[in-house]
């Protein structure tokens, strides 16, 4: 049997990084990973879609730069070499993650683990056991993609060997979204169901709204408040029989929704407890209801967000390390990379309205803005603001750089700054950044 | 030698057909004379002959592609180029060959190409009317006879297998044949009654209008800026502007297709002798205000003695009625255009009324076109962003 101090089940951002605080602090780590160090999101999630969000965004400069006669003829493209550019982009980071885990002395096994009662785990045969145990067994597609299978996942939407001429994609999540924002601008016709009567469920409504508009007047279809039949291929291409009529398409990706991921986590012989999302339940201290063991990222279930995993990672690691850290998701940012991007902090004016506070929105828009319109990019800042001593609640922005910029929006709620407060900061110009401080300002506040 | 089996120009007035049957796989041998595949042209199915002896090297089509004349189909080598020919079978695998970045690329236009027929687009066409039997019908024919309201079961496929769009549009032409002209009583004049028709059918699409009251101020600085320059100008102008943010407005929807017009074109609802015509101006943000306001009253005299050359195809079309300080209009759409504009109001307000296809514009789409409409016309220099 092998000893460490604590063993961690999954590589993905939550596995890997707990490993690595620990590990600076001192502790003997195993780390376990049946697949790729660095989970979904490093592999198969936010990386390669920013990578092909990123390329499909300068294409659309090219457009604009070519419609305004800057550029004479726009030139081609190779989809093939933006597949192998999303390809090195991820060899290069999980390459530099690997290193990094070396370098703190992690103990990295690359297999599948399968955790034991009594603090203990089996690995290709070999026991390992520990005095604390860190379950990050991520997440997985919610369609199970098969061989024959019609249609394919956001993995294999993010590696479509050919670029379909006609993508459908089933779900408007945020995945959802930012895949077709993406194939729409390397010309593919788009089109999007989803089964609410929204896009992105029933966060951010109105954002929610303008963004579809937006993402509509790109030439994107939207068909909310559609149920899925049958997906089968046909003569014509692969036909979904929906609510809303049949849809024939070239490939269809489905992007409806994320379970968290129970590998080798036997939860009822175990007897660990699971929540209503069929994650493991764990308290504000990311324990789970057996003695030393913790829980955190996708597999919980809860925020099923890298940034989020990161969290409950840092969490998960300061309790083990004996120093009692309670986990705070008020600042938890939101951010949809699609053209144009839409980020989110903090409050809405529902929210807020839900919980009783008097609230003031102050509006910015890039129109005003004289960086964006030397970029000649359109959007706005919202900033809602609680009227009765104008201290920021929270922050969204439709537009160029919006996730950027929602780094420092999640400073100011989280700080609680007020009116007086951005009056005194200097914001360098010209920048975007102007329009957060621009949108707090607009909003009356009683003060 | 490998050499291309090019699609053989089908006729005069065919430039694509459809593969309906291919009859070789790679690798088979084939002589001269023998049929390779099948393609079908709107007027008949062709058969696509071998011109010489060897192996079938690669097949470039699947059925049911469109093919036009001189694309290749497939190649014909012999036993060596066979070989060679099948290397890039591992192309197939379903994660794409990364490593292999080498080899040869397919490029793909920046600016997406002009397409001769509308985007393929994600089809939707109704559920399928399986419970009457086996109709075989193309995908495009199914939506084309949904929305024309047309039965599938009464078009004649003229390929004795399944219906084609140009089946259902055939039936479309015989089915308004049989619409009974209107009684006349009065002479009525030809033009008058082709305006009639299509504001007849206009009034059947579902539609929905909403309205906007904008400062003029800045309006009428501009419009004192030039002679002849009216608010109206000042509107076509957004719209052109608004045009590359919401490319909805304009697609023109015709036969169940959804084509997009090149260059912003903006009418202008003009009383002709015999109707309301739309006089249309391209591009008009290129022109700037002064040159649109004067092609327009260029083509007010025109129109006035008869010449109705400017007459053209407008994206959209908007309706001038300020002189009459009306609270505001509510104007046709002048299909297959999508949306129309009505412009009213008085010294103190312009009144913007735009009515919609709710086929083709969701209502926050156009609420926003409204909204964006209103900041341009109070703000005229948003327009040179
Ligand atoms: C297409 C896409 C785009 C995304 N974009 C973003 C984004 O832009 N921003 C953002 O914040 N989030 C994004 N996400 C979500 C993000 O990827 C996840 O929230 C994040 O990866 C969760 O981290 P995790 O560590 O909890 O789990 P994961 O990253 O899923 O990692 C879990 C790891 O555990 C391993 N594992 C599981 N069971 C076992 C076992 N028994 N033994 C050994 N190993 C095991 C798995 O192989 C996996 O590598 C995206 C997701 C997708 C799919």
């Amino acid at each position: 049997m092998k000893k460490f101090d604590v063993l961690i089940i999954g590589g993905g951002p939550g596995g890997s990084s707990a490993a690595m605080s620990l590990a600076k602090a001192g502790r003997a780590v195993c780390l376990f990973e049946g697949e790729n160090i660095g989970g979904t999101c490093l592999n198969v999630g936010c990386i390669p879609t920013k990578y092909l969000l990123d390329r499909a965004c300068a294409l659309e400069k090219i457009r604009k730069c070519t419609k305004e006669g800057i550029l004479r003829g726009a030139g081609e493209f190779s989809w093939k070499r933006i597949q192998v550019g999303r390809e090195n982009t991820v060899v290069r980071l999980r390459a530099g993650l690997e290193a990094s885990l070396r370098a703190c002395g992690v103990v990295t096994v690359a297999e599948k683990a399968t955790l034991k009662e009594g603090l203990k785990v089996i690995c290709n045969g070999e026991e390992y056991c520990a005095d604390d145990i860190i379950i990050a067994t991520g997440s997985s597609p919610a369609a199970k993609v098969l061989s024959d299978s019609p249609f394919t996942d956001s993995t294999g939407g993010l590696s479509q060997r050919k670029l379909p001429e006609r993508l459908l994609i089933v779900g408007g999540g945020v995945i959802g979204l930012e895949l077709a924002s993406a194939y729409r601008s390397f010309g593919s016709e788009v089109t999007v169901t989803e089964l609410a009567d929204n896009i992105l469920g029933s966060a951010l409504p109105a954002a929610a709204r303008l963004l579809k508009s937006k993402l509509e007047a790109r030439g994107i279809k939207f068909f909310c408040g559609t149920k899925l039949y049958k997906i089968e291929k046909s003569e014509a291409g692969i036909t979904a029989e929906t609510s809303s009529g049949d849809f024939v398409a070239d490939a269809v990706i489905m992007a409806n929704g994320r379970r968290p991921r129970l590998d080798g986590i036997d939860a009822v012989a175990l007897g660990l407890k699971l929540n209503e999302r069929g994650g493991i339940a764990v308290d504000g201290r990311m324990k789970t209801n057996l003695p030393h063991v913790y829980a955190i990222g996708d597999a919980t279930g809860r925020v099923m967000l890298a940034h989020a995993a990161y969290a409950d990672a840092s969490v998960a690691a300061a309790n083990i390390l004996g120093k009692n850290e309670v986990s705070d998701t008020r600042i938890m940012p939101q951010c949809i990379y699609t053209y144009p991007m839409l980020a989110s902090v903090g409050m809405t004016v529902a929210d807020a309205e839900r919980l009783g506070i008097p609230v003031s929105v102050g509006i910015s828009d890039f129109r005003a803005n004289g960086m964006a319109v030397a970029e000649s990019e359109e959007g706005c800042v919202f900033a809602v603001v609680d009227k009765r001593n104008g201290r920021n609640l929270g922050f969204t922005v439709v537009g160029p750089s919006a996730c950027e910029l929602i780094g420092m929006a999640s400073v100011a709620v989280e700080r609680g700054y007020s009116a007086d407060d951005w009056r005194h900061l200097t914001v360098a110009h010209p920048t975007l950044s102007e329009s957060i401080k621009d949108a707090v300002l607009a909003a009356n506040a009683d003060i | 030698m490998i050499r291309k089996v090019v699609m053989p120009a089908a006729g005069q007035t065919t430039d694509v057909a459809t593969v309906t049957k291919i009859n070789v796989s790679v690798g088979d041998s084939v002589k001269k004379g023998d049929i390779l595949l099948e393609v079908e042209t709107d007027k008949a199915v062709l058969p696509i002959e071998s011109f010489a002896k060897g192996f079938v090297t690669e097949i470039y089509v699947s059925e049911f592609d469109k093919v036009d004349a001189g694309s290749p189909l497939l190649s014909i080598g012999d036993k060596d180029d066979l070989n060679k020919a099948t290397v890039p079978e591992k192309m197939t695998a379903s994660e794409p060959d990364v490593k292999d970045a080498d080899e040869e690329d397919d490029f793909i236009p920046v600016m997406p190409e002009k397409k001769s027929e509308a985007p393929a687009a994600v089809t939707i066409m109704p559920a399928e009317p399986s419970a009457h039997g086996a109709v075989k019908a193309m995908p495009n024919a199914k939506k084309l006879a949904a929305e024309a309201g047309i039965a599938l079961e009464g078009v004649t496929p003229s390929n004795g297998q399944f219906i084609k769009a140009s089946d259902v549009m055939l039936a479309i032409g015989e089915k308004n044949k049989n619409i009974p002209e209107p009684e006349k009583t009065i002479p009525t004049a030809r033009m008058r009654n082709t305006l009639a028709r299509r504001l007849d059918e206009s009034a059947k699409i579902p539609t929905f209008t909403m309205t906007v009251k904008a400062d003029p101020t800045a309006a009428d600085l501009l419009c004192a800026s030039g002679e002849g320059i009216g608010r109206v100008h000042l509107l076509m102008l957004a719209l052109a502007k608004l045009t590359e943010r919401y490319p909805l407005l304009r697609v023109r929807f015709e036969g169940g297709v959804q084509k997009t017009t090149e260059n912003a074109v903006i009418g202008l609802g003009v009383s002709a002798e015999n109707g309301t015509v739309s006089a249309s101006v391209t591009d008009p943000i290129a022109l700037g205000i002064k040159k649109t306001a004067l092609e327009c009253n260029k083509c007010l005299v025109n129109i006035g003695k008869g010449d109705l050359s400017c007459v053209g195809q407008a994206s959209v079309t908007v309706f001038d009625v300020t002189c009459y300080g009306l609270e505001s209009l509510v104007p046709p759409v002048m299909i297959p255009e999508t949306s129309s504009f009505g412009l009213a109001g008085d010294s103190s307000v312009m009144t913007v009324t735009g009515i919609f296809d709710a086929r083709i514009f969701e209502c926050n789409t156009a609420a926003s076109v409204m909204a964006d409409l209103r900041s341009l016309i109070e703000q005229p220099a948003l327009m040179i962003l």
